[in-house]
């Protein structure tokens, strides 16, 4: 009984022991595990339209860790990741502003979770050249000094690239150069300086999805615009004599000596040739 | 080896002083000029035109850095800070119902549209459309890398230079009518005498020099509804 009573009186103490005191000091059977600790890399602030990387490699922890990514838009929707549990995630960003980045990481010892956010930015270009029809800058700002040649570059055609009289006064003085008259001159499709230079000075190219594109075609005796005159521009065209002939051509009948001189500049073919699959252009010299 | 083609057009230059060139190459000394050379902003022929190879086609070209020789075309490179940008007017207001971008980053090509612009006129900024498509830059020397989805297809890269012209015979004439108005033109090519007529030993003075191209065709059908629709390019820098 004796020893029945030490064995009592030890097993009393191991219980007060065992309630009076923290279960950690007892209780715990394997050896504890830290939670991870998460860490996330990337470029906080990208330009639209761009893949971003976020990485979550450097992320610490003992044992398996795994991963869980969620990305939000600026709309606030969920984005599609192609792997949305390994370490390290990319994603074109399409909408300007916030998208919300969140990497939860798990181990035995539990979750933990880190927070971003990229910032995406739409940048703004602003116009340096402008182009519709061939030669316009050229030709018609052809006395004009570097203020005018650079300033017409950064116009735009809606309400006019230039002011109409301006053109008219260069179609003038080229036909009065040469002898002709530009109060009565018509060009061949019957209009006078004034309304082509007031065509000219809104520069785009119109284009006719029905008909085959052509700058100007080869049979001047059949016009018509916008369907085989003036209907886009091909490699093929050549716009200098189109230009040519409706500055210096009259109407096509009589021409003097001068005019039959000046209605085409005898280059009427490119150097090298052209493909008919794309993209058209010929290789490099 | 671009400076030595240069060189010789600007001694050329300077017997007519002339600083500017056609179709639009070095047009404005704010894009190039003789002695800077074209930039890659400087856009010297733009292209718009049924596709030869599918009627259902369009095709719009830009090309820029006119006048670069094949000695110096591998050293000619697109900027990540330029756009080109296509313009479309389907209602004949001269304003962009659509663009087509054409944007560049890390050697590749990128280009959204046809699609509704976020802003009209001279400030652009990405429109990102539905579809994004991309490829290599094309370098001198190799096949065309040709990107395409949805039935639309896009090449940027070096090219021979398409535009044909007589060119500094044109300036030498022209030259003659600005003498005449009493402007202070440069002198005749012979020293003698301005030209009133075209040679029948014509020149093509772009023969021989590439230029760098964005090409991109695309549906008429993603083009609008209008039969005729007006278009216009646009360098555009960031």
């Amino acid at each position: 009984m004796k020893f029945n009573n030490i064995f009592y009186t030890f097993s009393m103490i191991t219980l007060a022991l065992l309630f009076s005191c923290n279960d950690d000091d007892v209780t715990i059977p394997e050896p504890m595990t830290n939670p991870p600790t998460v860490n996330i890399s990337m470029n906080q602030n990208v330009e639209i339209a761009t893949t971003v990387n976020i990485d979550g490699s450097a992320t610490t922890g003992e044992g398996a860790l795994s991963y869980n990514w969620n990305v939000t838009n600026p709309l606030g929707n969920n984005v599609a990741l192609s792997n949305n549990t390994a370490t390290m995630i990319s994603f074109e960003v399409s909408i300007k502003g916030d998208y919300g980045i969140t990497l939860m990481v798990t181990n035995d010892g539990g979750t933990e979770m880190k927070t971003g956010k990229v910032t995406v930015t739409n940048p703004s270009f602003a116009t340096i050249d402008q182009m519709g029809r061939p030669a316009i800058n050229t030709v018609f700002n052809f006395f004009g000094d570097a203020a005018t040649k650079d300033g017409y570059n950064t116009t735009k055609p809606d309400g006019g690239n230039v002011d109409s009289e301006l053109f008219k006064g260069i179609l003038d003085a080229l036909q009065g150069y040469i002898g002709l008259d530009p109060v009565t001159y018509r060009n061949v499709l019957g209009l006078d300086n004034a309304t082509t230079a007031s065509v000219l000075a809104t520069d785009l190219l119109m284009s006719n999805k029905e008909f085959r594109t052509t700058y100007g075609p080869a049979d001047l005796t059949d016009l018509r615009l916008g369907e085989n005159l003036l209907n886009g521009r091909g490699l093929n065209d050549d716009v200098i004599d189109v230009t040519l002939i409706l500055t210096f051509a009259g109407d096509l009948t009589s021409l003097s000596g001068l005019q039959q001189g000046l209605i085409s500049d005898n280059v009427s073919d490119n150097d090298k040739t052209h493909s008919d699959q794309f993209p058209y252009l010929a290789s490099p010299h | 080896m671009k400076k030595s083609l240069l060189a010789v057009i600007v001694i050329f230059s300077l017997t007519i002083g002339l600083v500017l060139f056609a179709a639009d190459h070095i047009d404005a000394p704010a894009v190039g000029s003789l002695s800077t050379g074209s930039t890659i902003a400087d856009i010297t022929d733009f292209y718009a035109f049924e596709s030869p190879s599918n009627s259902d086609n369009y095709v719009f070209i830009c090309n820029v850095s006119g006048l670069t020789a094949p000695s110096a075309t591998a050293d000619v490179s697109f900027d990540d800070d330029v756009m080109y940008e296509f313009n479309i007017d389907n209602d004949g207001d001269a304003v962009e119902d659509l663009v087509i971008q054409a944007i560049f980053r890390d050697n590749k090509v990128f280009t959204y549209g046809a699609v509704t612009p976020e802003n009209t006129g001279l400030m652009s900024n990405i429109a990102v459309g539905n579809t994004k498509i991309e490829t290599d830059i094309s370098t001198y020397g190799s096949d065309p890398s040709v990107g395409s989805s949805g039935g639309v297809q896009i090449f940027a890269g070096p090219r021979d230079d398409p535009f044909f012209m007589d060119f500094f015979r044109f300036v030498d004439i022209v030259n003659g009518a600005g003498s005449a108005l009493g402007l202070s033109v440069p002198d005749p090519m012979d020293g003698t005498a301005y030209p009133t007529a075209f040679k029948t030993d014509a020149v093509d003075t772009f023969a021989g020099t590439n230029v760098l191209s964005i090409v991109i065709e695309v549906p008429k059908s993603s083009l609008g509804s209008s039969t005729i629709f007006s278009s216009w390019v646009e360098s555009k820098m960031k």
